[in-house]
């Protein structure tokens, strides 16, 4: 039974093994247009749950590093930014799609190891 | 939405100025729409308790307007290390040497009575001063990039310091008591006088401690620094050996003036002739013990010197 103590270990070291990928899965959604609250659930049907001040601050960050494109337009009366991954955003995710691709099957050599 | 609209509020002041209104709409239209989701499920129209739930998902306004502000930090972790170790240093270094300085100056100036609370807060207000002076120093380097050049250009030459033995701390920490000790007594913020009465008769130093007031205070006070440096660091390495050396025979040299320079004492003029060279001898052989206990030392620290040396060549 994992005690308090190794249980927040637990924590960190999941998050900090999540954050690395997260980039890739928030990509891998804007290859279709998406406002932050539906790609929140998008990614959340997926198994992948995000928090706002997580998502929303890096959506923005991707947009700044010219990644992302986004627009305010208006969907249910409402006002909402949707974000698009751009020409160069493909070309990142595309590589970062082979470096995950070289990287799972490292890491699945080695949790097969006996 | 009144709670969603307090929270938006608290949230902005939070935010850079040219990014607010954006991101306060971004949030809004998430908000609104996670509020009317949450009632939706339960198939009836939002109300304040929808809206705390989403609130309560989001977390506190400072977290998520914290999270669109880049990483902010006075020192970095890259450079934090550094800065510790050059604070622990500097506070040490400078507030020793400021001690020994204030004891030299309140020995010559008579008018300058320091008391043991006065030395305090003069090595407090130095501290202080230290630490901020230290801190603007690795705020400006962590700001100009130049901490990257540091480590782009770093060698591993820069770590063969040559051969090292670990120091013994329980001699240090009796030097540097007796040293300490030593010099607050040299420079009278520490006397004995009352130790030193017999039969009536006072016992002052004699005029041929004079002339080495100030060579002794300087020979005392680097030991002090050099046994609280080696503290810090640990090992002794051929410099520091090299400086221990010196200082021995320094120490020697100011003894041995000392011991030719005549009497050690003076009496008051009602002290039997017994009893005046019954101190004189104790002043001799106290000294003397000093002179034993030295030459030992340059005996020790020589020999220590010349095996890291014969070290040094064999590598």
């Amino acid at each position: 039974m994992i005690d308090q103590v190794g249980q927040e270990t637990f924590e960190r070291l999941r998050l900090e093994m999540r954050r690395g990928v997260i980039v890739l899965a928030v990509l891998a959604q804007l290859r279709r247009e998406h406002y932050g609250y539906s790609l929140r659930k998008a990614l959340g049907e997926r198994g992948v749950n995000i928090d706002e001040g997580t998502l929303y601050p890096l959506v923005r960050r991707l947009e700044q590093q010219g990644l992302l494109k986004s627009e305010w337009r208006e969907e249910d009366k409402r006002k909402k930014r949707f974000y698009l991954m751009t020409a160069s955003g493909r070309e990142v995710y595309d590589r970062l799609c082979e470096e995950w691709r070289q990287l799972n099957s490292g890491i699945r050599a080695l949790l097969e190891q006996r | 939405m009144r709670l969603v609209e307090n929270y938006l509020t608290q949230a902005s002041q939070l935010l850079p100025k040219n990014l607010r209104e954006d991101i306060v709409a971004e949030l809004r239209a998430s908000l609104e729409e996670q509020v009317l989701d949450h009632a939706a499920a339960d198939n009836r129209l939002p109300n304040v308790a929808d809206e705390k739930a989403v609130l309560t998902d989001f977390g506190h306004p400072m977290k998520i307007a914290g999270s669109y502000l880049p990483q902010q930090y006075l020192i970095g972790p890259l450079l934090f290390p550094a800065y510790l170790y050059a604070l622990k240093i500097i506070l040490i270094v400078v507030l020793a040497i400021n001690l020994v300085m204030v004891l030299a100056v309140s020995g010559v100036v008579s008018d300058w009575n320091i008391s043991f609370l006065g030395l305090f807060w003069h090595l407090l207000d130095t501290a202080i001063t230290v630490v901020v002076i230290v801190t603007l120093v690795f705020v400006a380097i962590e700001y100009s990039g130049e901490k990257l050049n540091w480590y782009e250009n770093w060698q591993p030459d820069a770590v063969d310091h040559g051969p090292s033995t670990p120091v013994n701390r329980q001699d240090l920490l009796i030097n540097i008591i007796t040293e300490g000790v030593g010099l607050l007594w040299w420079n009278d913020v520490l006397t004995f006088s009352n130790w030193l009465e017999f039969a009536d008769t006072s016992v002052a130093m004699s005029e041929a401690w004079v002339p080495i007031y100030w060579p002794l205070n300087a020979v005392l006070g680097s030991f002090f620094l050099l046994h609280v440096y080696l503290a810090m660091r640990g090992n002794w390495r051929g410099k520091t050996l090299a400086l221990e050396c010196f200082l021995d025979i320094a120490f020697l040299g100011l003894a041995v003036t000392l011991l030719t320079g005549g009497s050690l004492v003076e009496l008051g003029s009602t002290a039997s002739a017994d009893l005046q060279a019954s101190i004189h001898r104790a002043a001799t052989i106290v000294v003397g013990v000093f002179i034993a206990v030295t030459c030992w030392d340059l005996y020790k620290y020589s020999r220590l010197a010349w095996r890291l040396r014969r070290e040094w060549n064999d590598d």
